[in-house]
């Protein structure tokens, strides 16, 4: 019988959940992934951590409940740092820790530390060390690692093509990527062609107008977690609106767009969310419509950059821009009225920038 | 004469108004909700029946305010809106050249920048309803001072008393402090209004670009003493609007004006509605984890409306049913 491997559908799994997945697969391992959060499995998470931890890593507590008793090893590794000089943020940093002291009855654990802080190949060991729990073969754990990574660049591929989280990943495992990675690798994707968004997002036919695009800012574990954040993504294409996440951004445009700053952010994951919005806010003030920051109450680094953002948006001027923070007890009365206000107010401002007539820019029509 | 209606149903209170095609304001009505939603817009239906012009046509209804999808279908309305968009909207109309919309009510308090006569930027109270209409009340009652009257006592204070606004639980034990310290009635209510405006700059305002004209709306405007208390704080006029109360209801108007205008046909079920028999219930649905909480309103034992599912299965839109109604 395989061995089986739980991952956790929660925090760093949605950046990196197909690289793992197929490393696994690929030496004979069965993969076990947790559902998308549910109710029960979000409160399970409260329940189970302690009550300072940030909202996505009460979530992850769930998943990890959700899986001791389906799983012989979980993979929760610990990611310090995926890039040379930036980390991660400190409660990742401490994951394994807080799971096994949080959580009893737990199956065998591999924390196993990933440090890219000097140097990316750093990475190289690490991959051996967990391969060889599974296969003694060297040229077989080569080879698993290669494919993950292919797999890996296939998934950012669509990602950057404007797919949400969950669409990647059902297109990847359906194998619907093939044509569009190739395609993408020959000639430059729409982001490398124009100064624009780095993706198009399909919206239903509307009125001839060019539909509001909407950047929203924030950890993929929270946008992307469709019930954390009530769905955001649907919620807006289904006002007609398309989405833009620091996922689908090149990512030399979100260095460039920091580069301004007097000191680099370190932690990988809050730069890319300020290079997003910043990218915005330097070259493409007619790209984006409006940005909305979604931050995970109880987060330290989200509450920090989302000062910064604020700070920025209102230097330049402009852009609409709207913090949202979310926690477990968000209504999702509440988070609608906010996003109907805002996306009524771009709706407005438009209207008026077209010398339209009708006095509240059409805005009587219910979206 | 062609007339629109406008509801906003609140937390606190439910409000109608009656606009005419030029945007006038003919009839406004403050209700408390009283929990009872759907009592309280029934009624408030039956009362606005009577005050109706006899010349009047009802040509387009909207809703606003935290209950107006459930009132949506029981007026059968034309235009739903959020509360930020119908009070910018109703604050443009009546005060054109307004920079800051202030408005305070039951449970929520916001603050809507609007430049050239657009809104530019908005904030709503996240997480604490301190400061607002029912935090008031609430005092109001324990003082045992009619709320209309809270809003004098504080303008004969004569001696500042600070009281800390921070938290609405925290500011009642620290007037209960204060009392028992001796301080007069007058002075405490004073220093409460000032703390809850102090409250409401430093966290619903915070970053915002705060400038004059500034209207001061929704039901807590009533209160002199926090308009004065707001004034001090940012040294310029405050100016409170005359239908202050029912702000939403009249932008809701407005908005259903506009939507019906634009359609040319209302959906609005006629002030009978107000005699109909209504049955909300919510059920749990056991499709999946998510266990969304459905509602479903039943009209004359007939499936109007359902909503509150995540994935749209049980979703059914009072629109859509009545324009296939129509068609058979």
């Amino acid at each position: 019988m395989p061995l089986r491997i739980g991952i956790p559908r929660a925090l760093l799994a949605y950046y990196y959940l197909p690289l793992w997945e197929e490393f696994f697969v690929q030496l004979g391992a069965e993969v076990i992934i947790s559902p998308k959060t549910n109710k029960e499995l979000l409160d399970g998470g409260v329940e189970l951590a302690v009550d300072e931890t940030c909202l996505p890593v009460k979530v992850f507590m769930g998943h990890v409940d959700y899986l001791k008793s389906r799983a012989d090893v979980l993979f929760i590794p610990r990611i310090v740092s995926v890039e040379p000089q930036k980390y991660t943020c400190p409660k990742l940093l401490g994951l394994p820790d807080m799971v096994k002291s949080n959580i009893a009855n737990l199956p065998v654990i591999w924390g196993d530390t990933v440090n890219l802080s000097a140097k990316r190949r750093d990475l190289l060991p690490v991959v051996y060390r967990i391969g060889r729990r599974i296969s003694p073969n060297v040229v077989r754990i080569t080879q698993a690692f290669w494919r993950a990574c292919r797999q890996l660049r296939k998934y950012e591929c669509l990602l950057r093509r404007g797919n949400s989280v969950e669409e990647a990943y059902n297109r990847l495992r359906h194998r619907e990527c093939a044509p569009w990675f190739w395609t993408g690798l020959l000639s430059p994707g729409p982001a490398a062609r124009s100064n624009g968004p780095s993706a198009q997002v399909s919206r239903p036919a509307g009125s001839g107008a060019p539909p509001i695009t909407v950047a929203v800012v924030g950890h993929a574990y929270n946008i992307h977690d469709t019930y954390l954040s009530l769905d955001i993504i649907s919620c807006l294409r289904k006002m007609g609106v398309n989405v833009l996440t620091p996922e689908m951004m090149r990512r030399d445009d979100i260095t460039r767009a920091v580069s301004h700053l007097p000191k680099q952010l370190f932690w990988t994951f809050c730069q890319r969310i300020m290079g997003t919005a910043c990218h915005y806010l330097n070259n493409c003030q007619q790209a984006v419509d409006g940005i909305i920051n979604i931050a995970a109450f109880g987060c330290g680094p989200d509450s920090l950059v989302g000062e910064m953002l604020a700070k920025e948006t209102r230097r330049r001027g402009q852009m609409p821009f709207m913090l949202l923070t979310i926690d477990e007890h968000t209504g999702e009365a509440g988070l609608l009225t906010r996003i109907e206000a805002f996306i009524d107010m771009i709706r407005w401002r438009r209207q008026r920038n077209a010398c339209d007539l009708s006095p509240y820019g059409g805005l009587g029509s219910n979206i | 004469m062609n007339v629109y209606l406008g509801a906003d149903v609140g937390s606190v209170s439910t409000n109608m108004a009656l606009v005419d095609g030029l945007g006038n304001v003919l009839e406004t009505l403050y209700m408390r909700t009283q929990g009872q939603p759907v009592q309280t817009v029934q009624e408030a239906l039956k009362n606005m029946a009577g005050s109706l012009p006899v010349t009047a046509k009802v040509e387009g209804v909207g809703t606003t305010g935290s209950g107006r999808m459930l009132a949506s279908v029981l007026v059968g309305a034309d235009a739903v809106k959020n509360e930020i968009t119908a009070h910018a909207v109703a604050a443009l109309h009546l005060v054109p050249e307004v920079h800051t919309v202030l408005e305070i009510g039951g449970q929520d308090s916001k603050i809507i920048i609007l430049r050239d006569g657009i809104v530019t930027d908005f904030a709503m109270n996240t997480v604490c309803a301190a400061g607002t209409g029912a935090f008031l009340d609430q005092q109001a009652a324990r003082l045992n001072i009619p709320i209309e009257e809270f809003g004098e006592h504080a303008l004969q204070s004569s001696t500042p008393v600070r009281i800390a606004g921070r938290c609405a639980v925290f500011a009642e034990s620290d007037m209960i402090h204060k009392q028992q310290t001796g301080h007069s009635i007058p002075d405490i209510i004073n220093g409460l209004c000032e703390a809850l405006v102090r409250n409401y700059l430093n966290n619903v305002a915070r970053g915002k670009d705060v400038g004059a004209p500034i209207v001061f709306q929704g039901g807590v405007a009533a209160n002199t003493g926090i308009r004065r208390a707001f004034e001090r704080a940012l040294g310029t006029e405050v100016v409170v609007p005359r239908h202050h109360g029912v702000m939403g209801a009249i932008g809701a108007a407005l908005l259903a004006r506009e939507e019906t205008v634009r359609t040319g046909r209302t959906f609005f079920r006629g002030f009978s509605a107000g005699d109909l028999r209504y049955r909300p219930r919510s059920f749990e649905c056991q499709g999946c984890e998510n266990l969304c909480e459905v509602v479903e309103i039943n009209i004359e034992g007939d499936v109007a409306a359902r909503w509150g599912d995540r994935c749209g299965k049980w979703n059914i839109d009072f629109k859509e049913k009545l324009k296939n109604s129509c068609l058979i």
